[in-house]
């Protein structure tokens, strides 16, 4: 049985786990009831953050337009500085 | 990505001098276009406001240009102007670079438990998190409050999809370091959130 500080660990590892390990972690998560709550507030916090970029990120393609036009300009006048 | 293959194309120096000049120009606008867009969105992931953003960015190229030459290639394009971008970000909030104690994961996670392995602040019931987790101002005040490089790791995995070894030359940490970085960003906001949470229901 694995121990609590283990659960954490591997959930934080990210990595695809050996059937044996993951078997153990459902094991493990299906008993306590602490680590289970841990590991959905991990799930939930990810979606959480991947709505909240999307939303923050959304711009406008007209302004990035803008933008990528006033960074040329910008060196094409330094070039001819030089 | 047809662009990049573009970029590498373009990237051989020609013997003619005409030549040359063309392809440097061209070379110029295709990766303005191809990585504006991504660093805009870094920007505003970070939390800055639209018009810090634009100046941000436009800041990261004026420096991309100037110092384009110490790029060896060693890195992809994008690496090295999240990585300018991450530098330029942290001037602005004025952070100091090295807030990554050396740290072991190993330790992080025992300071979450107590006797005999039992956690030491056992996690909030998740029906009340995922509330919060849904509320975009309650999320978005916690994120404010974390150190830029923790953020920025965030941001990195969530915009682009960078992979570790990126990340880790952007921010210029091992990967140990960005474990730590991860695991600490994700406890700290845990933490904001049941805070804020048992802060709502008190009232």
């Amino acid at each position: 049985m694995l121990t609590c500080k283990e659960v954490v660990r591997l959930l934080e590892s990210g990595e695809e786990l050996p059937i044996k390990r993951r078997i153990a972690l459902l094991m493990h998560l299906f008993m306590c009831k602490h680590c289970a709550r841990y590991s959905s507030q991990l799930k939930m916090l990810k979606q959480g953050l991947t709505v909240l970029f999307k939303s923050k990120t959304d711009v406008d393609p007209k302004v990035v337009k803008e933008l990528e036009e006033t960074v040329l300009e910008t060196i094409c006048k330094n070039k001819k500085k030089i | 990505m047809s662009n990049q293959n573009k970029l590498k194309s373009n990237a051989v120096p020609s013997h003619s001098s005409d030549q040359f000049v063309a392809p440097v120009v061209e070379l110029s606008e295709t990766i303005v276009h191809e990585y504006t867009e991504a660093l805009l969105k870094g920007a505003l992931a970070l939390g800055f406001p639209i018009e810090d953003a634009r100046d941000l960015v436009q800041s990261v190229w004026a420096t991309f240009f100037e110092i384009q030459s110490k790029f060896e290639g060693r890195s992809h394009v994008r690496t090295f102007l999240f990585g300018i971008l991450y530098n330029k970000a942290r001037e602005r909030r004025r952070e100091e670079k090295r807030i990554v104690p050396d740290e072991k994961i190993e330790q992080l996670v025992d300071s979450h438990f107590g006797e005999q392995g039992r956690w030491r602040s056992p996690p909030l019931d998740p029906e009340r998190f995922l509330q919060a987790t849904q509320t975009m101002k309650l999320i978005e005040d916690c994120l404010d409050g974390l150190p830029l490089a923790q953020r920025m790791a965030f941001c990195l995995r969530e915009i682009d999809d960078h992979g570790t070894s990126d990340i880790c030359k952007i921010l210029d940490v091992t990967v140990t370091n960005l474990g730590v970085i991860l695991f600490r960003a994700k406890a700290r906001l845990r933490e904001c959130i049941e805070h804020k949470v048992k802060g709502r229901e008190e009232l």
